[in-house]
């Protein structure tokens, strides 16, 4: 349905976490394979929607995973079955994270700043929502959460800030209020979409908002692959295709 | 051709379905569907080409196919390899 999530994050001392991992044979498993990566230390699953959790069906099938950590929500789905199938196979490490927990990974860490539990029936506004910080610049990783979620996160008083935010849902006008974006103050966003998708992804108010901000804005629509580099104090950005 | 689908997930007006079997997936506009249905919710469709043309709740899937999963997310919680 022309849409996905997947993160892969490269610690300074090597070790490989992927956040999310596409839909089912979206080509996840085959990026990893091409750039040498033959294991990861960490896979989260933000919530359990295709698009999100497919890719990773295919990793814990193919390449050994030390630890899964989800959010905990169970899922009536095939490709949910086949993902928790998955992490039996894989004799990986399980474990459900909520707000306030760290995920340790390596010598970096990410802080959980939602969901504080599963409520209701949207999975989306479920999403495991991190924060990761390298030295002097942070990273913000929202899954697929909206308005709800980031109203919540803001009265919880907890620190959103961040140099570079991961858009919620695709550019979904489900979030990215003025009042988040103005709280994480990110210098750069990037949205998660497929080329000419189903569902008008990213929304012109979603951009316009992120623009009235004064972020960068990049996407896997029109930027293809984008790699961030951090030093600890400076960011670079690479796309596979130029802006 | 009916078949059997669970509603993977909502993008506003629409439905993405995944098919029982082949895992196919199939959007459809949401006020095609019954009343009452959520995320996870099981369906018995009949389709016509790649449009979902009628759709009802199929509940008894629904509850099975949630007690089965529940059972091997329990193991997990558990520690279980």
């Amino acid at each position: 349905m022309g849409q996905g999530d997947a993160i892969l994050i490269q610690s300074p001392d090597g070790k490989n976490a992927l956040i999310d991992g596409g839909e089912p044979n979206s080509g996840t498993l085959q990026y990893l394979q091409i750039h040498g990566i033959k294991q990861l230390d960490l896979m989260i699953a933000t919530h359990p929607h295709s698009d999100h959790i497919g890719g990773l069906v295919d990793i814990l099938l193919a390449i050994p995973v030390n630890r899964v950590v989800t959010n905990g929500q169970i899922y009536t789905s095939p490709t949910y079955e086949q993902f928790i199938d998955g992490i039996k196979k894989a004799k990986a490490i399980y474990s459900e994270v909520k707000q306030g927990d760290k995920i340790y990974f390596g010598d970096l860490d990410f802080y959980v700043l939602s969901p504080v539990s599963i409520q209701g029936n949207d999975l989306n506004e479920n999403s495991l929502v991190l924060r990761l910080v390298y030295g002097k610049t942070s990273f913000l990783f929202m899954g697929d959460a909206g308005a709800l979620t980031e109203g919540e996160i803001l009265s919880s008083h907890i620190t959103v800030q961040a140099d570079v935010l991961k858009v919620g849902h695709h550019g979904s006008d489900s979030g990215s209020t003025p009042a988040f974006l103005s709280a994480v103050h990110p210098t750069i966003a990037i949205y998660m979409a497929g080329r000419k998708n189903d569902f008008g992804f990213p929304h012109l108010s979603t951009i316009n908002n992120l623009k009235a901000i004064g972020a960068e804005i990049y996407g896997t629509d029109k930027n293809g692959t984008i790699i961030i580099t951090s030093d600890g104090s400076l960011i670079n950005v690479h796309t596979s295709i130029s802006k | 051709m009916k078949k059997s689908a669970v509603i993977d997930r909502f993008e506003g007006e629409y439905a993405i379905l995944t098919l029982d079997g082949d895992q196919r997936q199939l959007k459809c506009v949401r006020s095609l569907l019954p009343n009452g249905v959520l995320e996870g919710t099981w369906l018995q469709i009949e389709i016509e080409g790649d449009h979902v043309v009628n759709a009802t709740i199929d509940q008894e899937k629904t509850d099975n196919t949630l007690k089965r999963i529940k059972e091997k997310l329990e193991g997990l919680q558990r520690g279980e390899k």
